[in-house]
């Protein structure tokens, strides 16, 4: 009886035709409102997006309503009627799975046919459709629960955690669509189900870099942004005043590639240079002694004085001891050199200050006595050996490039430009330390480094450094432990993966695209996985965009992303697609490996004090006394 | 999870409510022990024909006085504050469901209220008409009003000036399964008493007898029995003719008396089952809902067919508002076995009382959702 009660209740049409995959539904003339009531539970009518079972004999076929129109019914009694009556209901109907054994199979063994009676879900069917989990993934630590069916409050979604996390991520949508909510929303509720769990720290990394800040808070103690601070550290990175510094290990720091691209040197003629300077071994560790020989070796050699000059200003400025007074005494010292043209020699005029002599040292006559001075020249201001890492690589390229200078006695005009975007290396400076190992405390569970006060320059070189970096040693762990695990996330990735930029060179480009393209294409293999969020995917390279495995899709208004979402997202059915534009704030199509169907999610609110604080200006409330 | 009154069932049904004596306090009192007094009554066998005038008197004067006397006092607008409350909580009541089904835009449930009632005050007619609100009380004809049931369900349009559009308009209908003291027999039919000339005869009638009063609601009817005096005897003796005319003239009222045997007249016997069944007719629509307030379900006719509805009509929902969260004892229904879980009690948070008032304050916040309230 109950089972005829039901079937009554639920059954809300038949097949009236089928042609290819469309399916349209003639529905039953009193079945038009939003909701149906039944045994209690309030059930969702069917409208456009909701699912419709098609019972063909036993096989019960799932599909999605993709549109409805009506006919009016011109024989009805019009002086008579019902005013559910005057119309006759169509639904176009696609065809997503079946259910069998109580489980929902995506994917069409058989088509309907026309006749084969429609029903409703009831609330276990519609569980079903919507249970992405594999048997057992629940009961365990499996899944996490990110936020509920837009269309159907009761519906909570969970998402296995393999599938979502072992998989890149995107998460696209504009400016206060909800993105950087639902990012965080993710990683808290997957930190805070594992993060009491020694081996989840032992094994895996989470590195945040956020271009605009809003992942942390100056408050370190009670930044609680994601998860609470004991599980995680922070890098708010500043170019202006040092702040934290991210750790760089010296290999990654000295790689000639990376300095190529810094320094924006040029392939032909400033790469091979830079190499050249990578190579040249400059006795730091005699730092003092080495720079007089250069200095008299350039005296010998009969360098312009202006070289001379240059060379002491250049190595000055790394040194930041321009303006100590026994520098300037110093600089005054080897001014005092003369050349002179005829002799081809240095010399110094007698009644010279520095010398108690009434006549003219010829540099190759008075060779010994000029350099015997020279080294007892006493400057204290000048380190007598040089640690740090930040002034070995400048101090190496100006003195090869003397060097070159000096023995191939070429035009170095090519390379001059390269001497002066050295100052750049004072940003860089402010920003990272140069360690040899990674210690224990090098890295918490979650990283968050915040660009939002670095420069430019900084904010498109250091996250391919980092990224590169912690790819290569994940990739080294990887084959010496196998279950380790890092999370690379990128905020405003726009800023760093755009595949068009005019003011940059080609060869930046390359490089960078690469990096993260091989993340992408082979990361998998070492554990490693990108998430990505942008609100611009079409300045996104699209083999990036392509290959990720899950997307989040927030509102999308610009035709352009639009596009770039659709040419290159495989996972998205024309529905979903055409809800891209409107959706509200919070909500997201969720489509991917990880779930069989796109859905359209609202993602739950993130317990306060962890949220992200990106919420849009208030206005009219500032500016009202 | 438990069912709750939302938007989304008040979109999407046939809206019915069951008020009872509850929603009419304290401005009239609560039925309490009059059944019991009166069913004893008609069963004792060791009385004699004084006593039996003299308790029905007392018995029906009890009930006259808690259920009945007031409302002349409505009639005469009376400031009394209790009335100004009560009268409160009636207008906010039909002017958030008014809005609620007013803002429902929906062309599949009508724009039909129903309002089923056991009260027998006139507060539900006096509000709608105070706040010039259509309303179907099942009476038709302008000089002699009769109750005619067939005048329930009208629907009401108003057509636009402008563009002659329809469009219809939210309607009570309002069913008083017990009767109401503003009807009245009168030759074979049920007429509408306006002014409530009945019940100010009986007023007059009483108030020239002083009979001992029974003061304490809570006494059983053996307590009654003995505090009849010799002086009460007395004056019975003397104001006979006055006492039977006071029975008399209080069996003509068209409501049901608390007994187990209810019925006066047979009209109103036949009247009060077309009532009941248009109540279960209606509970056996698709969709619908019943809210249920102020009521116990003591009466056990509806109480019937409230369960039977819900075991039949999985499309059903009912909710019954508890008063203090002491359901068990005052709610009649609440531990019936319902197989469609259709059944839901609603019961008040700690240290607070489902009052008419505080009922309202559920639905003002439904409308709250929907749209902003003016305050007028």
């Amino acid at each position: 009886m109950k089972e005829f009660e039901k079937e009554s209740v639920f059954r809300i049409g038949e097949v009236y035709s089928v042609d290819g995959r469309k399916i349209k539904i003639k529905v039953d003339k009193n079945k038009n409102s939003s909701y149906i009531f039944y045994q209690g539970q309030i059930i969702k009518n069917i409208s456009v997006g909701s699912y419709i079972k098609i019972v063909k004999g036993y096989i019960k076929i799932i599909g999605k309503v993709e549109g409805e129109y009506i006919e009016e019914d011109k024989s009805i009694n019009l002086a008579y009627y019902k005013q559910s009556e005057k119309i006759n209901r169509y639904l176009l109907v696609s065809l997503l799975g079946y259910i069998e054994r109580n489980k929902f199979f995506q994917g069409i063994k058989e088509m309907p046919l026309v006749f084969n009676e429609c029903y409703l879900l009831d609330n276990k069917e519609f569980n079903m459709v919507h249970n992405f989990l594999d048997l057992g993934e629940e009961e365990n630590y499996g899944s996490i629960v990110i936020g509920k069916l837009a269309l159907e409050d009761n519906q909570d979604i969970k998402v296995s955690i393999d599938k979502l996390f072992a998989s890149h991520i995107g998460i696209f949508g504009n400016t206060g669509s909800g993105k950087s909510y639902t990012l965080a929303k993710l990683y808290h509720e997957l930190l805070e189900k594992f993060k009491n769990n020694k081996n989840f720290h032992k094994t895996s990394r989470f590195v945040l870099i956020d271009f605009n800040g809003e992942y942390l808070i100056d408050d370190k103690e009670r930044d609680y942004t994601i998860i609470e601070p004991e599980y995680k550290k922070t890098f708010n990175l500043n170019t202006r005043n040092s702040k934290d510094k991210f750790p760089i290990l010296k290999k990654y720091f000295e790689d000639i590639e990376f300095w190529a691209i810094y320094l924006n040197a040029t392939e032909k003629t400033q790469i091979p240079f830079l190499k050249r300077s990578f190579k040249m071994e400059v006795d730091f560790e005699n730092f003092k002694i080495y720079f007089l020989n250069f200095i008299i070796m350039m005296l010998e050699k009969k360098f312009a004085m202006s070289d001379i000059q240059n060379f002491l200003e250049e190595i000055g400025k790394i040194l930041h001891i321009n303006d100590q007074e026994d520098y300037i005494m110093f600089i005054n010292f080897i001014n005092s050199f003369i050349y002179h043209s005829s002799s081809e020699v240095y010399y110094i005029q007698p009644n010279n200050t520095y010398f108690n002599n009434d006549k003219r040292l010829y540099f190759n006559d008075h060779r010994e006595e000029l350099v015997k001075e020279i080294k007892n020249y006493n400057f204290n201001s000048f380190p007598e050996k040089i640690e740090d890492n930040f002034l070995k690589i400048p101090l190496k390229i100006i003195f090869q490039f003397y060097n070159d200078k000096l023995e191939k006695n070429m035009n170095m005009e090519f390379i001059a430009p390269l001497l002066k975007r050295l100052r750049r290396i004072n940003y860089l400076e402010k920003v990272i330390e140069v360690i040899d190992n990674y210690s224990e405390n090098s890295l918490n569970l979650m990283n968050i480094i915040s660009l939002k006060n670095v420069n430019s320059e900084i904010k498109k070189i250091l996250p391919l450094l980092i990224v590169k970096q912690l790819y290569e040693e994940q990739k080294v762990n990887k084959n010496l432990d196998n279950k380790k695990y890092l999370n690379i996330i990128i905020d405003e990735a726009h800023n760093i993966l755009s595949p068009i930029s005019n003011r940059e060179s080609e060869q930046w480009k390359e490089y960078r695209l690469e990096t993260f393209e091989e993340i992408i294409k082979e990361g998998r293999k070492f554990g490693v996985f990108l998430t990505i969020a942008s609100q611009r995917p079409s300045d996104i390279s699209s083999t990036i965009i392509s290959q990720l495995h899950n997307y989040f899709l927030h509102r999308l208004i610009n035709n352009k992303d639009i596009e770039a979402v659709e040419r290159t997202i495989s996972y998205l059915d024309r529905l979903s697609f055409e809800y891209l534009s409107i959706l509200p704030t919070g909500t997201c199509i969720l489509a991917g490996l990880a779930i069989p169907m796109p859905i359209i999610i609202s993602v739950y609110e993130i317990k306060t004090g962890y949220e992200p604080k990106s919420e849009t200006i208030k206005l009219v409330k500032h500016w009202i006394d | 999870m438990e069912l709750k009154i939302n938007k989304k069932i008040i979109e999407n049904s046939n809206i019915n409510f069951l008020i009872g004596s509850g929603a009419s306090v304290p401005f009239f009192g609560v039925l309490s022990n009059i059944e019991n007094w009166l069913t004893d009554l008609d069963k004792d066998k060791n009385i004699n024909e004084e006593e039996y005038l003299l308790l029905k008197f007392l018995f029906y004067r009890e009930y006259y006085q808690i259920a009945m006397k007031s409302n002349i006092d409505i009639l005469k607008n009376t400031t009394e504050i209790n009335f100004l409350r009560v009268k409160k909580n009636y207008e906010n009541f039909f002017k958030i469901i008014r809005a609620l089904i007013f803002e429902r835009k929906s062309n599949l449930f009508s724009k039909q209220i129903n309002v089923f009632t056991t009260n027998i005050d006139i507060f539900h007619e006096y509000v709608l008409d105070q706040l010039n609100y259509d309303f179907n009380d099942g009476f038709f004809g302008r000089f002699k009003p009769k109750l005619d049931l067939s005048s329930f369900r009208r629907t009401f349009h108003k057509e636009s000036l402008f563009f002659n559009k329809m469009s219809e308009i939210p309607i009570f209908n309002i069913y008083k399964l017990h009767g109401s003291v503003n009807w009245k027999y009168d030759e074979g039919e049920i007429i509408l008493d306006l002014n409530l000339s009945l019940l100010k005869e009986i007023n007059k009638l009483l108030n020239s007898i002083n009979i001992t009063a029974i003061e304490d609601q809570t006494k059983t009817y053996d307590e009654i029995k003995k505090i009849i005096t010799k002086n009460d005897f007395e004056i019975l003796q003397k104001k006979k003719d006055i006492i039977k005319q006071f029975i008399e003239s209080y069996e003509k009222l068209q409501i049901i008396n608390p007994t187990k045997e209810k019925f006066q007249e047979t009209v109103f016997k036949k009247t009060h089952y077309e009532l009941l069944r248009i109540f279960s007719n209606e509970l056996e629509k698709e969709n619908t809902i019943l809210i249920v307030i102020g009521f116990s379900f003591a009466d056990e006719h509806i109480r019937d067919i409230t369960i039977r509805a819900l075991n039949y009509n999985p499309l059903l929902n009912v909710f019954v508002y508890d008063y203090d969260g002491n359901g068990v004892k005052h709610i009649e229904i609440e531990n019936t076995k319902i197989k469609n879980n259709n059944l839901h009690i609603i019961k008040p948070q700690e240290n607070y009382q489902y009052d008419f008032e505080n009922i309202n304050h559920d639905f003002e916040n439904i409308l709250k959702e929907i749209k902003e309230i003016k305050e007028d």
